[in-house]
């Protein structure tokens, strides 16, 4: 970590490369031990499997319930990476050495962001064809992978704040759900509305709003997450 | 803790008086609704608490970026106050509300956009509580909890107008319109803005002993302190 | 009328209902602030105490 911090060059710059060597940090881990994608993934696999069984989901069910099981998947398997990568941090005293660096907290924040952001990508890279193979339909469609991209956006930039608190409560993994559900609601209904809307090839019209809301969530809760993200990590 | 102030004392039995007031002008003196008969009164309670639970939703916004600016503990006492006040009358305006929707709509629950942001909220509420409850350190319960409020403050809006995109774009099958359609004769419309006048003292007066509740069991937690050390 | 009197005993639930929740939050306003008290004169009363017993 420290190394990388060279500290004879311009200040920005240096903001860019902490926030690059924490992503990355979490990045080689991850790919060292695959502890936590594997765990997403497995579960995400079994949420969807249970999904057909709970729902029925036949031909006819499909189309217009599909937007909300991915969704829906989406969201626990998020809590899960949240929880873990911030729990990893917690437990081996990173994020205490994070905070001894000489560089503005936030980066820390970013840092953690993208790389929660990657792994979801991740496991929505492979739920996603997943799914169309075993639901027989087609999910390549430019606009919902777009609207994928935009709602994790959101759901990470609050999930990555409120990981980073839960983490230092007694109750830590459970808290982390119950603080995130109800903030991440307008993201979870824009992102299965719209993303429903291009599955059945709605009017741009009709999508519109819901980008827009997704668009109007990301910037809001990016630009709070940055600001209030040091009363969170201090001491 | 000092006994209560003249101003408080005042605002008790004020509080008291008002809202039986209101109470039997809502019963005696106002016209029954033609269509929905004498339930339709407990609109008026309803609007009333549901703007007091409003109140304190956005007081404890506001009061959230005071405590993280200026790092008061007090702040953070006020805010658990109107979060724990906003908490009980949002309730109440679900109840009513609920019975209301039973006898106008035939059904106990619609999603309503405000019915469902405000059942939204008390969900936020509840979480910040647990939040709290999972923290030892009061100055980081503070901040957490201020942090916590801060973004349901803003969520809530969104999640507002959400619902309100989501109900136009799917009709509501059972009912539909609600208080937008009500034909409000000018007698009920002054019965509303008396039982909202009201209220809002109520919530005044419950808001001041909460936060002097906040401060006598901080004021326990320190003399606790200097005992056990 | 039969309409009139179901109306009419909703409203009153609705309103026996609203002064329970309102009178259970006074009352639990007022259990709390007894308790905090008597918390508050009894750790009073150990620093009393251990003040007694530190100065003998």
């Amino acid at each position: 970590m420290a190394e990388s911090l060279d500290t004879q060059q311009k200040p920005s710059s240096n903001y860019f490369k902490a926030v690059a060597s924490i992503t990355w940090k979490d990045m080689a881990a991850e790919l060292r031990s695959r502890e936590m994608i594997s765990a997403m993934l497995v579960f995400s696999l079994l949420v969807i499997l249970i999904f057909y069984f709970a729902l029925e989901l036949d031909v006819k069910a499909r189309n217009s319930i599909t937007a909300g099981a991915l969704w829906v998947t989406f969201a626990f398997a998020g809590t899960l990476g949240l929880n873990r990568s911030m729990a990893i941090e917690k437990d081996f005293g990173c994020l205490d050495g994070l905070l001894l660096a000489p560089v503005d907290r936030s980066a820390i924040y970013f840092g953690k962001m993208i790389s929660n952001l990657f792994f979801m990508a991740i496991v929505e890279a492979i739920v996603l064809p997943f799914y169309s193979v075993m639901y027989n339909i087609n999910l390549f469609n430019s606009g919902l992978l777009l609207i994928t991209f935009l709602g994790s956006v959101g759901y990470i930039a609050v999930g990555t704040l409120l990981a980073a608190m839960s983490v230092q409560t007694r109750t830590r993994d459970i808290l982390l759900p119950i603080l995130l559900f109800p903030l991440t609601i307008p993201v979870l209904i824009a992102a299965v509305k719209a993303s429903s809307g291009f599955l059945l090839g709605s009017a741009w019209s009709e999508i519109e709003p819901w980008f827009n809301i997704l668009i109007v969530y990301d910037i809001i809760f990016i630009a709070v997450s940055f600001m209030v993200f040091d009363f969170v990590v201090e001491e | 803790m000092s006994p209560q102030p003249r101003a408080l004392k005042t605002l008790n039995i004020l509080s008291v008086i008002l809202v039986l007031g209101a109470f039997l002008q809502v019963i005696l003196f106002t016209p029954y609704e033609e269509i929905m008969g004498p339930v339709q009164k407990i609109f008026y309670f309803h609007v009333a608490v549901a703007w007091v639970g409003m109140l304190g939703f956005i007081a404890s916004a506001v009061v959230a970026v005071i405590y993280l600016v200026t790092k008061d503990l007090k702040w953070d006492v006020i805010c658990l106050a109107a979060v724990e006040i906003s908490l009980v009358f949002f309730f109440e305006a679900i109840v009513l509300g609920s019975i209301w929707a039973r006898r106008a709509w035939g059904t106990w629950w619609t999603w309503d956009p405000r019915l469902t942001t405000a059942a939204i909220l008390e969900m936020i509420y509840l979480a910040y509580l647990l939040l709290r409850q999972g923290l030892e350190d009061p100055e980081r319960r503070a901040r957490f909890g201020a942090v916590y409020t801060l973004l349901g403050g803003l969520s809530v809006p969104l999640t507002f107008i959400s619902i309100r995109i989501f109900r136009t774009i799917h009709p509501i099958l059972i009912g539909g319109g609600g208080t937008d359609t009500m034909n409000m004769s000018n007698s009920m419309l002054l019965t509303m803005f008396i039982s909202i006048g009201v209220f809002t003292l109520v919530f005044i007066t419950l808001f001041w002993h909460r936060i002097r509740l906040g401060f006598l069991r901080e004021e326990v937690e320190h003399t606790k302190l200097s005992v056990t050390e | 009328m039969e309409n009139f009197q179901l109306s009419m005993d909703f409203m009153i639930g609705g309103y026996i209902v609203f002064a329970v929740v309102s009178l259970a939050y006074v009352a639990s306003l007022i259990l709390r602030w007894k308790n905090s008290m008597r918390d508050l004169e009894m750790f009073k009363d150990l620093a009393k105490k251990e003040s007694v017993d530190k100065n003998n």
